[in-house]
């Protein structure tokens, strides 16, 4: 069998705590973060983390992305260490692993154009032979993310939640990455907004091959699109599975509580993952 | 907060013992050093002995050592105009000086402060414009060209005040004029922005609920809260008006040290130069320390940092 | 494809008749001064040292003097017009040399030290305090003093002049715009951080600096007029606005037009500036703007 395209082996990091001045003094709270997580994501499927604000899934989103270093534990791409990769540079990293989330207004430049951002990310990586080239491949993927062509010149702030998440979904695909993390993309959208975007991001994964770590405290958007689940609570995976097996029968009591507080079926977009690349808890 | 008021001294301390290194290096870079210890006519045996006395021929670390301890111990070389020790010149002419920054921050602080208020009290009229529009024309002056205006009215046309000179109180009159005006500026425009500031606050709202005249209300509630910032401005404002001093002291003929180091300049005595230098930074270090301390003292809400 | 794109604000017309008159004003004297700066030499109407001894210390037009010199000559019978619009260009492009190397220094260590916490941050802390111990004036006078006079140094020393005021500012823009998503999105993307600081950072950063160099210009521009003015500045033969009116403060009661002239010319001058500053910073504030 291939190697997944992720691979988190007891991946473990903690954040700082702020210490007092005072020599008898002992930090206060928990140490909040990710206490130990193993996760696999097969190619061209989408795993779906669900977790209430706190769990530790955005630190694990960027652990993901290389943003932090683990303080234990091993990130794998298709079979290569994250850390090899980070060696080679933050560029050869970003043609793989593009990241969307869940601010758009932040990952924009607000006194750029949308079009020139996207034409600038080709910019980085010398794509295109000419100017007008990555002109027209910024154009062909707002298209692609269901914008018009007007968008090209309009910045950040002249357009909706729904078309910002929209162009900074188009910014992180405009590289053809092969794994794309979603950092709760929805959850600053309006509802009716929401299944517009969530089905974008099925479609292109569909016509892109993407791999999709799909990360949100709602379960219900959560459990729409993915294949394979995971339930974080406290920093760890309460529990694991096909997305079918884990909303129909829910081992632990967490995700019970999670899916008993919906009300209503979930709705599903996915198929059923294939018996071999089931993952077992 | 004895922690921060001990970390502005260790800061000030830096500047000082920094400002007294750039001095000895430029001193250094500038050519012969004994040029600005000893007088012009100095024979060659008291150039040699001044120049091991001196310890000249030393590595640089041995004469900056000396140097510092020659200045911790007052001796500041000496002046090229009449060979006295140049820290006891500096300071004779320094009273002139502080008689005239005082004034000139008093005027600065009853004109600016008092026209501040004004403006903020009638916002938005035709007066709160023209005081606006005078303190942008005052800081867009030159302070030599007030000093002349100054000179042309009163000395020239009306023949009120003499043109020069510093023996008697009405001399003070014009200079302390000139540079009050343009801190009167600064202040007038600070005021207004801290009043109109302390007007949206809600103790305010409060207090004009009871039956007070609206200039009471400014008077005594609004005025000493929008003041205090101003002390956050001392530093800036004195510098600009120790620098100013230089100008207006040469052209009135005040007798202070701004003149005196405008003439040292020209004459290029780098003793005097250095020991003006030097104690200006000192007296700015100083001031600004103790604005701080005085600004953490006089407002309540900074003294007990628990509250907070 | 072509594409239909907005033009900016300015471009719109009628734009500038919105503006105020004040800032109009301001807009149009600058405007003038820009003119006269760089045609003088061609636009005077007599030579800055053509000294003319029977012409001497005529009074301006309107004071009992002729058109022939409309504002007057000085005591070597030198047009006070002629010299005062050379004396502008002088000025001016003075002014601007030092405003520019002050900008450029103050962004680049503002910059920096929004990069780089740690040393450069404190070294840089330090500076500032320094520069707040002694009066630019006195520091000058006293570099000055050391060094004699040149133009060059002349200028780089005036170069120094309110670079910390840049720094502070840029530090404060800039360590907040880094700390927005874009900036770590761009590092997602594999920009360097030199794109991220030249290429997005600055450009956020710069309405500040503009606002801020309309500030210090018209300051800087008095600095120099006051050192010329002390005689300590640019040098005869050289015309500066300030050293005319230096060279014309011995006979303020019997010429006062030698002086005056000049220094009504400076002042207009960094009257202009200062408008144009005011309106400037109200126009780019985003707490007011469109969008």
């Amino acid at each position: 069998m291939s190697a997944p395209a992720l691979a988190l082996d007891g991946v473990r990091y903690l954040h700082p705590q702020t210490r007092s001045w005072l020599p008898w003094a002992h930090p206060r709270g928990k140490a909040t973060g990710v206490e130990e997580v193993s996760l696999t994501v097969a190619a061209g499927t989408t795993l779906g983390l669900i977790g209430e604000s706190g769990c530790g899934k955005s630190t694990l989103a960027s652990l993901i992305m290389g943003d932090r270093v683990p303080q234990a534990g091993q990130i794998a791409l298709f079979g290569t260490h994250l850390s090899q990769r980070l060696g080679q540079g933050r560029k050869a990293l970003a043609r793989e692993l593009q990241l969307v989330a869940q601010d758009p207004f932040g990952s924009m430049d607000p006194r750029q154009a949308i079009g020139p951002q996207l034409v600038e990310t080709l910019d980085v990586h010398d794509e295109g032979a000419s100017t007008p080239e990555r002109r027209d491949r910024a154009l062909a993927m707002l298209v692609q993310v269901g914008l018009s062509e007007v968008t090209y010149d309009r910045l950040p702030h002249q357009l909706s939640g729904g078309q910002r998440q929209r162009a900074a979904i188009a910014r992180a695909l405009i590289l053809k990455p092969k794994i794309l993390v979603c950092d709760e993309p929805v959850s600053a959208l309006d509802v009716s907004v929401q299944a517009q975007v969530l089905n974008l991001l099925l479609d292109l994964q569909q016509q892109m091959a993407l791999t999709m770590v799909f990360i949100s405290h709602d379960i219900r958007v959560v459990g729409h699109m993915s294949h394979s689940l995971a339930v974080m609570r406290a920093g760890r995976i309460v529990e694991q599975g096909a997305a079918e097996t884990v909303l129909a029968q829910p081992r632990h009591d967490y995700t019970r509580t999670l899916s008993a507080a919906v009300p209503g079926r979930i709705s599903r977009a996915v198929p059923k993952l294939v018996p071999q690349l089931e993952v077992v808890s | 907060m004895i922690r921060v008021l001990l970390t502005n001294l260790a800061r000030g301390l830096l500047a000082i013992v920094l400002t007294v290194t750039f001095v000895f290096v430029i001193l250094r870079v500038a050519g012969d050093p004994l040029t600005m210890i000893l007088p012009l006519e100095a024979s060659q045996e008291q150039v040699a002995a001044t120049r091991a006395e001196w310890g000249l021929d030393q590595p640089l670390y041995v004469q900056y050592a000396s140097y510092v301890t020659k200045l911790l111990t007052g001796d500041f070389g000496r002046s090229n105009a009449d060979g006295r020790p140049a820290l006891s010149v500096v300071l004779e002419k320094t009273p002139a000086t502080m008689v005239l920054m005082a004034t000139g921050m008093t005027l600065a602080l009853v004109l600016g402060i008092g026209t501040g208020m004004l403006a903020a009290f009638y916002r938005g009229s035709v007066i709160d414009r023209a005081i606006m529009g005078g303190a942008v024309l005052v800081h867009a002056m030159p302070g030599f060209l007030l000093c002349i205006f100054a000179v042309l009215l009163f000395a020239v046309q009306l023949g009120w005040l003499p043109s020069g000179g510093g023996s008697t109180p009405l001399h003070l009159i014009m200079p302390a004029l000139v540079i009050g005006l343009s801190a009167a500026g600064v202040i007038a425009r600070f005021v207004r922005s801290s009043a109109l500031e302390v007007l949206g606050q809600n103790y305010i709202r409060v207090a004009s609920i009871k039956p007070l005249p609206r200039w009471y209300l400014f008077a005594f509630h609004v005025m000493p809260n929008a003041s205090l910032p101003l002390l956050t401005l001392v530093g800036f404002l004195l510098g600009g008006m120790i620098g100013g001093a230089a100008i207006v002291e040469s052209v009135f003929a005040w007798p202070g040290i701004g003149r005196f180091l405008v003439t040292a300049v020209a004459k290029r005595d780098l003793a005097t130069v250095q020991t003006i230098v030097i104690l200006v930074s000192v007296t700015m270090v100083t001031a600004n320390l103790v604005a701080d301390l005085l600004y953490t003292v006089v407002d309540p809400r900074l003294r007990n940092r628990r509250e907070a | 494809m072509t594409l239909a794109t907005a033009a900016p604000p300015w471009r719109r017309p009628g734009w500038l008749a919105r503006q105020g008159w004040p800032a109009i004003a301001a807009m149009a004297v600058i405007a003038l001064y820009i003119v006269v700066a760089l045609t003088a030499p061609w636009l005077a109407p007599y030579d800055f040292a053509a000294i003319d001894l029977v012409a001497r210390n005529a009074p301006p037009v309107g004071f009992g003097g002729t058109w022939a010199h409309p504002m007057g000559t000085d005591d070597l019978g030198r047009d006070v017009l002629s010299r005062t619009m050379i004396s502008v260009r002088t000025s001016l492009a003075v002014a601007l040399v030092a405003s520019l190397v002050s900008l450029i220094i103050g962004v680049g260590l503002g910059l920096l030290s929004a990069r780089r916490r740690g040393f450069a941050d404190g070294a840089i802390r330090v500076a500032v305090d320094v520069n707040a111990a002694l009066p630019f004036m006195i520091l000058a006078l006293s570099v000055l003093a050391f060094f004699g006079n040149n133009m060059v140094l002349f200028v780089c020393l005036l170069g120094l002049y309110g670079w910390e005021r840049y720094t502070r500012l840029v530090r404060a823009v800039a360590m907040a715009e880094y700390q927005k998503g874009y900036v770590a999105a761009l590092r997602r993307i594999g920009a360097s951080e030199r794109r991220i600081a030249f290429g997005h950072v600055l450009r956020n950063v710069l309405p500040v600096i503009i606002v801020n160099w309309t500030v210090s210009l018209p300051e800087v521009i008095l600095l120099e007029s006051s050192l010329s003015f002390l005689g300590l500045g640019i040098q005869p033969p050289n015309a500066s606005l300030g050293n005319m009116v230096g060279l014309g403060r011995d006979s303020v009661v019997t010429a006062w037009w030698i002086a005056t002239m000049p220094g009504i010319t400076i002042l207009i001058l960094t009257f202009a500036v200062s408008v144009l500053g005011d309106w400037l910073r109200d126009y780019t504030d985003p707490s007011l703007s469109q969008g």
